[in-house]
């Protein structure tokens, strides 16, 4: 299963993921509504935050949400049926990753923008990379995720 | 309106008064952003002859117009205030997220005035506008600064100063995420006000006219920017990578108080040989998908865990070549210095170079500088001097008025060791051998500068642009060269652009960009106009500030000492090479011979 796997040594932290993601899902920028989050770590380092579609995780955003609007859509991403969340947060407290987020009255998340991930376009010196998953950068990245909650 | 978030806020730091209001539509075309906006605001606001570190004098924080939009390298914001160091405007720009937090709190700008009677640090979240308390953080450095102020406000942009800043070393910088609004004194003015930090936080929607338009536009750029030549270098090896190049094969890298312009250590400092050993990692501005910052790091020895973001091209100028000190990690400490104190590295080591070579003329003693053996090329010498100005301590009280300051408080013929215009230590380019170069150090706004024309890369490569076969050693054409960069330039600035990325947008590219973040349609003439527009505003700021055409004028060392060796060997600029370019400058501005602009020129640019 391919996913969005971060590399924190390699990110700039340039923010284009962010600014790009909000831009291709929301028609505006704004971080608040970006489903890649970057976080900066002092001078050491910039973690870029994402979901990893359960290749990480026992997607627990889709366990906990009362009326069922998480779900795998298309085969290759978990995604939130918006007209269907009624805006518990649940999702948002049961994720490892603080890859899912509230903004108003809906949770929202990364869809991999339909197979073809736009942050990813957007990452000069690949610190995010769209591939096989890699179980090492993901533990790091899930501590680096806790750290920033 | 599409782009801009609408409204602007005033701080008084003497009444705690906050305002905000609406951004004046009538500037929105004529002015647009960035240093635009600031340009207008400091010839508003600014009373004529008032004490850049007195209460009138006002702090301007001003967003690049791109700001917070992925348009590749638009991630520059600039701060702005008359300069307690020349006396004319001041500006700095940073690549940092200040500006498009700021303005996704919903300001366009920032203009704090007044002076606190405690210290204290203003901090925004959209529209929540406080003045706190700063009396736990005043006499800290940058980073404990920021992460303090984090500490308690999660996820704020911080922009502070360190000591330096508190002690109004006239050179002092603000900080902001390890970048810096360095030049001109802004962090002292910051000081004078008791304003430690500004913190923002903000959360709204940037929106823009076309995002689909956007989106393309924005790949579009990226693409040139990842696939062009420059790029694999340019993110290895940062600014420095054109070191060997300006030292040996041009013989223009002022070295040892510009008594030389080839530094025979280059090789210690140069990056390619110190990159792979230390370099951490690469760190952008905002926005930037080529970034030429980069993270420094020592792991073991007496500076084991320093980290900086450097090294900068400037910075293994003056605080390497122009003190003769050739050994990175002493180079590493001394900017790690600068950084935590907030100083203007430039200008730091500038007026350490300038105190050396007293030193070796005899002109200061060891008594003089308390017991500091200045010898050039020593680096506890150069490590102790930098901490002694930002504490104002001994000869580093002397040496925080600046090298011309400095100079006329230390007699005895120090002038002509004092190398400025306007009171501004030169950046890292020897004018001597570069002529238009020459005449951009002193035509710009803010004294002596590399970046309000970026001449340097033209003249060296003799083509930028629609320049072609210019020749470095000559004088001729330079005025409209130089008038025409400023101008091109000075949009750069005012959307907010990195003046790196000069080979992929130029007028054109600027007119689709404007189009598709704001709905604006400007002609390629239009935005240019724009350009020349501010500049004239700026020199009307200075001409107000009582500048004459004497303070056009090189520095004396530039004018009789020719570069004793190297590919410039004999070169100087004589003083009829530099009336003349100042003559045709004057010209190409529409500016009468003492500088004044005519009155059909400030009509012409709406400025009348
Ligand atoms: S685009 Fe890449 S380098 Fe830039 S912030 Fe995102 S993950 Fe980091
Ligand atoms: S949002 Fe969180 S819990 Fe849900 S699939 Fe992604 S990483 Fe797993």
């Amino acid at each position: 299963m391919r996913a969005i796997v971060p590399h924190l040594d390699i990110c700039t932290g340039c923010r284009m993921c962010e600014m790009a993601c909000s831009l291709h899902h929301e028609g505006l920028v704004n971080r608040e509504w970006g489903r890649i989050r970057v976080h900066r770590k002092g001078i050491e380092h910039c973690v870029p935050v994402v979901c990893n579609q359960g290749a990480s995780c026992d997607k627990e955003c889709v366990k906990v949400c009362p009326v069922e609007c998480i779900r795998d859509v298309n085969g290759h991403a978990v995604e939130v049926v918006r007209e269907e969340c009624i805006g518990c947060g649940e999702c948002v407290e049961a994720c490892p990753y603080n890859a899912i987020h509230m903004r108003g009255d809906v949770a929202f998340k990364c869809n991999l923008c339909d197979g073809d991930p736009t942050c990813i376009k957007f990452c000069s010196l690949e610190a995010i990379t769209f591939e096989e998953s890699i179980p090492e950068e993901f533990d790091r990245a899930k501590d680096a995720a806790e750290a920033v909650r | 309106m599409k782009g801009f978030a609408g409204r602007i806020l005033k701080i008084d730091l003497t009444s705690r008064a906050v305002e905000k209001s609406p951004l004046p539509e009538s500037l929105v075309r004529t002015y647009l952003g960035g240093t635009g906006f600031a340009a207008r605001f400091l010839y508003d606001n600014v009373p004529s002859n008032a004490d850049a570190l007195g209460p009138s004098n006002v702090l301007i924080l001003a967003p690049g117009l791109l700001n917070g939009f992925p348009v590749p390298t638009g991630g520059k914001v600039l701060f702005c205030a008359k300069s307690p160091l020349t006396g004319t405007i001041a500006e700095s720009v940073m690549g940092a997220r200040l500006g498009s937090e700021l303005k996704r709190a919903g300001y366009d700008l920032l203009l704090v005035s007044g002076m606190s009677g405690s210290p204290c640090y203003v901090y925004i979240d959209d529209d929540d506008v406080e003045i706190r308390d700063a009396g736990d953080l005043w006499g800290k450095d940058t980073r404990a600064t920021a992460e303090d102020i984090r500490r308690t406000e999660g996820d704020a942009v911080v922009a502070c100063i360190g000591i330096a800043g508190e002690n109004l070393v006239r050179y002092a910088n603000i900080d902001c995420e390890d970048r810096q609004s360095g030049r001109g004194g802004l962090g002292a003015v910051m000081g004078s006000k008791k304003l430690k930090a500004i913190a923002v936080k903000g959360t709204g929607d940037l929106v823009p006219h076309d995002a689909d338009k956007l989106m393309e536009l924005c790949l579009r750029y990226y693409g040139r920017m990842v696939e062009s030549p420059a790029f694999n270098d340019d993110t290895k090896y940062g600014t420095g990578e054109f070191l060997e190049w300006m030292n040996s094969e041009k013989g223009t890298f002022p070295t040892r108080n510009w008594r030389e312009g080839v530094f025979d250590d280059r090789e210690k400092i140069d990056p390619y040989y110190w990159a792979p050993l230390y370099m951490k990692r690469n760190n952008a501005c905002l926005a930037c998908p080529k970034p030429c910052g980069r993270i420094f790091g020592i792991d073991e020895g007496r500076y084991a865990g320093l980290r900086i973001d450097g090294i900068e091209y400037e910075l293994l100028y003056s605080l390497g070549g122009l003190c003769g000190m050739g050994d990175i990690e002493e180079l590493a400490r001394a900017n790690e210095l600068c950084d935590l104190h907030g100083l203007d590295g430039i200008s730091a080591g500038a007026a350490v170079a300038f105190a050396m070579d007293l030193f070796q003329d005899g002109i200061l003693t060891r008594e003089d500088a308390g017991g500091l053996n200045l010898e050039f090329g020593n680096p506890e010498a150069e490590l102790k001097l930098i901490e002694m100005i930002a504490r104002r301590e001994g000869l580093g009280d002397v040496l925080a008025e600046g090298v011309k300051r400095a100079s006329e408080r230390i007699g005895k013929g120090s002038e002509d060791y004092a190398v400025h215009v306007k009171g501004m230590e030169p950046p890292a380019y020897d004018v001597r051998g570069i002529k238009g170069m020459a005449l951009a150090f002193m035509t710009s706004s803010r004294g002596a500068c590399h970046l309000r024309s970026c001449a340097y890369a033209l003249e060296l490569t003799g083509k930028f642009w629609k320049f072609e076969g210019v020749d470095r050693f000559s004088t001729e054409g330079k005025g409209v060269e130089i008038k025409e960069l400023e101008d091109m330039m000075t949009v750069y600035d005012v959307l907010g652009v990195c003046k790196f990325s000069r080979g992929f947008f130029l007028a054109e590219g600027f007119v689709d960009v404007l189009r598709t973040v704001t709905g604006l349609e400007f002609s390629e003439s239009e935005i240019l106009e724009l350009g020349e527009r501010v500049n004239n505003l700026k020199h009307m700021f200075n001409l107000r500030e009582g500048l004459t055409r004497d303070d056009f004028r090189l520095p004396k060392r530039l004018l009789t000492l020719p570069i004793p060796e190297g590919a410039s060997k004999g070169h100087v600029v004589t003083e009829e090479e530099m009336n003349k370019m100042l003559d045709d400058y004057f010209e190409a501005r529409g500016w009468s011979k003492d500088g004044l602009p005519a009155e059909e020129k400030t009509r012409d640019l709406d400025l009348a």
